[in-house]
């Protein structure tokens, strides 16, 4: 895994104060280049200017600045279960506080040990393999204060576990990709660490079993905090195979996987040593490759997946696994892009680049966007004067008047 | 405006499902918030989304008002009509769309009943997990419009963690998709967002919403203390244990008391106070789990503690909790039930200067709270008749809201801002921020036309004072959370 000290060199201002007058000044100077506040650039894909953009007739660029000098855990109390931290403080730091008292973020926060950022995590979007059984970063955020597009910083929401006032704008971050403002302080929920997990793997052959046994296991009554599908040569050389984590103790452990066994018939189930499980987690926990690209979807899109993957990628090498129950394909590989961005096209998928490679011309979207009509409204309220890289859909769908 | 101007919306219904009549007007003229209420000029009454669509467009291009409304459950009277404009009542579009065991997901129409998805997705063994105290009425938009939770949601999440997508109609009568059937998304989260935005910014036609797998067991446990602080201490310590509880409610002597006439629920005598805890999951899981929470609450002074051995014990329980606000009727001709929201280490301090802010004003209360994520429900008492009675609780209601903004709180946790907070809206948020709000609605609903005059402060919204209980409260058929 590449270290946290390799993170490109980039710009920093020193304060929130030199944030603001970075934005009150960035209105006033030329449109044709865009702000892109970054973290710990620990996801480097995600902060690229989009084709389309770079391809206009204006050409346009961007800038990025890392918010990593807003840092510092500012309001931790572990009895509350809720922690407030500024946007550029390190996962890894929040994360070893929190374990301190035995808590975490159960969503699994990628990337930490490649130097993400609080802030870079949320404006992601990207949820670990623990959303499966305790929700995701949308349901862990409480409250975001950001700087709009006017260099206002504006605070929303709450930091209590429960609130209804006001819009939910940290929600409406979770995902913005530093398109809608620049975050500058966060409040998350959290949990227990889950006591004494551990790691088993059903073996399942061919790919048909493996959707069946999945789909039946995301139907038992049972505690699973993790359940991801992995394509041979990931965990296990041969075999689609589905990795879970099952939370302790032991004793509990064992009675749910004994009744995973009853219910995924001949196929093998078996524990992960430690090492092995830690292994296998990292690998599908941060995704890492030349190129990575991280793609919703849904379990039933699986078998289509699978059967019409281009065939030039797979014999390059290009791997793939679907987290979260197949809920979300992540694909690594080398090399251009071109071939998987008319892949999801061709079916209706949307990507976003976390690792675009040395040589891609690709930005950050790839694929085909569905236009949101409430993303370009919204970001026209928050940043009149395009400050902001902005976010590019595909055509409206949308009607002002239905047909008759 | 007169109301003849109406006869172009009109010409767009059946003369059954366009009604100006005062039988009609009467009937919508407040939600679940009977304090405040103001007669619509019309209510229209769609079946599909098409005409809920032609409603709002005919509204926009005209500059009428519209609000939504469900059931007409929500209790910060964000339902209230206005009275220059007319009630969408989205109850007829109430049908199920499909419900895909593979992807847990259920695609309902915003009229669709709250109960009713759990009880089509119940034979694939899975149900949709908020549960506000209304959910045999109440609506999935309504839940969606104002980000219901429910006793369950320490757990499980508010309405927008279970909302993957939705259909929405904005203030200009845009129609547009967003989110997807996927846990995962890709961009910002619109659904999110638009969770809770009370109406404002638009109205869900149709949402595909999460669904979860039945828990297989459950197990409750109805604790008694000889006062309040005791079972919030106790809530502490079952959090410091690690146990993650579906729910956690308390009550005072006066809401027992409450409960105790209106249902018989059985609570143990001469408590102060109860705390319910429910533990669900898997049987192995909760087997474990219920050892743990036996030996915690063993160290907590109990008076009293009984454990539901079956359901019938388990719903009796649930019974006393979920009628107290309705049963306070007994107590008092009138109150107003507030949601405030403090942090938990907060709820011992804030209880007492509830009680004390209550001696001062001499306006009396009674309290119940979802224990677990510090949500208030003070129940302040008045009688209506009495002249300055209502102002003096609306006075006090709002006292309490100050106070938990004071201490790192919210003015809401479930019920929204409605008409009732929105003095205290700005005490909330700062200027920067409520003008981002504001820029946002411009953007989405030029004409402010949807649910025009709630949540700001400055918005005018005529209403009127009355009191009573809201009619299916009296027929025991929703409760107050």
């Amino acid at each position: 895994m590449t270290p946290a000290s390799a993170v490109p060199d980039v710009e920093a201002p020193e304060s929130l104060r030199h944030w603001t007058d970075l934005i009150r000044d960035w209105k006033a100077s030329s449109s044709s280049t865009h702000l892109i506040p970054v973290g710990g650039c620990s996801k480097p894909g995600l902060s690229r200017l989009n084709s389309a953009e770079s391809a206009a007739s204006e050409p346009v660029s961007t800038q990025r600045y890392s918010t990593r000098n807003l840092s510092g855990i500012l309001q931790y109390d572990p009895s509350e279960f809720t922690i407030s931290v500024a946007s550029g403080t390190p996962l890894e730091e929040i994360m070893a506080a929190l374990s301190e008292n035995g808590q975490t973020l159960p969503f699994d926060p990628p990337r930490a040990p490649l130097g993400a950022t609080i802030g870079g995590c949320v404006a992601s979007g990207w949820s670990g393999p623990g959303r499966w059984r305790y929700g995701g970063l949308r349901d862990f955020i409480l409250a975001a204060s950001f700087l709009d597009g006017l260099g206002n910083e504006v605070h929303t929401g709450a930091p209590v576990v429960k609130n209804a006032a006001g819009f939910d704008f940290p929600k409406l971050m979770v995902g913005s990709l530093g398109r809608l403002g620049v975050l500058t302080r966060l409040t998350f929920k959290v949990f227990p660490q889950s006591v004494e997990p551990n790691t088993w793997v059903v073996r399942c052959g061919d790919l048909a079993s493996a959707t069946l046994h999945m789909q039946t296991l995301t139907r038992l009554p049972v505690e699973l905090d993790a359940i991801e599908l992995c394509q041979p040569g990931m965990t296990d050389l041969h075999d689609w195979s589905i990795v879970l984590r099952v939370p302790g103790p032991e004793a509990v452990a064992e009675s749910i996987m004994d009744r995973v066994q009853r219910n995924v018939g001949e196929a093998e189930v078996r524990r992960l040593s430690e090492d092995h499980a830690e292994k296998s987690w990292s690998k599908l926990l941060h995704v890492e490759g030349e190129v990575s690209v991280r793609i919703p979807m849904t379990p039933r899109q699986i078998e289509t997946v699978v059967q019409t993957f281009p065939s030039e990628l797979t014999e390059l090498g290009w791997r793939m696994h679907f987290g979260l129950a197949g809920n979300v394909l992540f694909v690594t590989g080398a090399g251009d892009l071109q071939i998987l961005n008319s892949w999801l096209i061709e079916h209706g998928l949307a990507g976003l680049l976390l690792n675009a490679g040395d040589a891609s011309t690709h930005g950050t979207q790839i694929g085909m966007w569905r236009h949101d009509e409430v993303v370009v409204r919204v970001a026209k309220a928050i940043d009149p004067h395009r400050c902001f890289a902005p976010l590019l859909f595909g055509e409206p769908l949308h009607t002002k008047r239905l047909e008759a | 405006m007169k109301a003849s101007d109406l006869t172009g919306l009109a010409e767009l219904f059946p003369a059954d499902r366009f009604r100006t009549d005062p039988a009609a007007q009467a009937a919508f003229e407040s939600d679940g918030l009977l304090a405040y209420t103001a007669r619509p000029r019309g209510v229209v009454f769609p079946e599909t989304a098409d005409e809920v669509v032609s409603a709002v467009r005919w509204c926009y291009e005209h500059h009428v008002p519209v609000v939504a409304r469900g059931s007409g459950t929500g209790l910060s009277g964000g339902a209230m009509p206005h009275r220059d404009g007319i009630v969408i009542a989205l109850n007829r579009l109430n049908r199920i769309l499909h419900v895909d065991p593979v992807e847990r997901t259920a695609t309902v129409q915003c009229g669709v009943v709250n109960l009713a998805v759990s009880q089509a997705a119940r034979p694939h063994g899975l149900y949709f997990a908020p549960d506000p105290s209304s959910q045999s009425v109440c609506t999935i938009g309504g839940n969606i419009a104002f980000n219901s939770g429910g006793a369950h949601c320490l757990k499980y999440g508010m309405t927008a963690g279970h909302t993957l997508s939705m259909d929405v109609v904005l203030g200009d009568g845009t129609v547009t998709s967003i989110g997807g059937s996927s846990l995962e998304h890709a961009g910002p989260d619109t659904t999110g967002f638009l969770c809770g935005n009370e109406g404002m910014l638009g109205i869900a036609l149709q949402a595909t919403l999460r669904l979860l797998p039945l828990p297989e067991v459950f197990h409750t446990v109805l604790v008694g203390y000889d006062d309040i602080r005791a079972a919030g201490n106790a809530v502490g310590a079952i959090i410091a244990a690690n146990l993650l509880p579906g729910a956690m409610e308390i009550m005072d002597a006066m809401s027992i008391r409450a409960a105790e006439a209106a249902v018989a629920c059985g609570y143990p005598k001469n408590a102060n106070s109860v705390l319910i805890v429910e533990l669900e999951g898997s049987a192995e899981r909760v087997a474990m789990e219920k050892e743990i929470l036996a030996e915690v609450i063993a160290g907590t002074q109990p008076s009293a503690v009984e454990i539901a051995a079956n359901d019938a014990e388990r719903l009796a329980i649930w019974k006393g909790r979920k009628s107290v606000f309705s049963a306070a009727g007994r107590l008092s001709p009138d109150f107003i039930v507030q949601d405030g929201v403090v942090p938990r280490r907060c709820l011992g301090e804030a209880l007492e200067r509830i009680e004390s802010m209550s001696r001062e004003c001499g306006v009396p209360v009674a309290n119940v709270f979802h224990a677990g994520d510090g949500n208030l429900h003070p129940l302040i008492m008045y009688d209506g008749k009495i002249p300055g009675a209502f102002d003096a609780a609306n006075d006090f209601a709002h006292a309490i809201l100050r106070l938990c903004i004071e201490m790192g709180g919210s003015i809401t946790g479930e019920h929204g801002v409605g008409i009732e907070k929105r003095g205290v809206f700005a005490e909330m948020f700062d200027e920067p921020t409520i003008d981002l709000m504001h820029r946002v609605r411009a953007e989405m609903d030029p004409h402010e036309i949807c649910n025009r005059g709630k949540m700001f402060p400055d918005a005018e919204s005529p209403a009127l004072s009355t009191s009573g209980l809201h009619p299916l409260e009296k027929a025991g058929v929703i409760f107050r959370e």
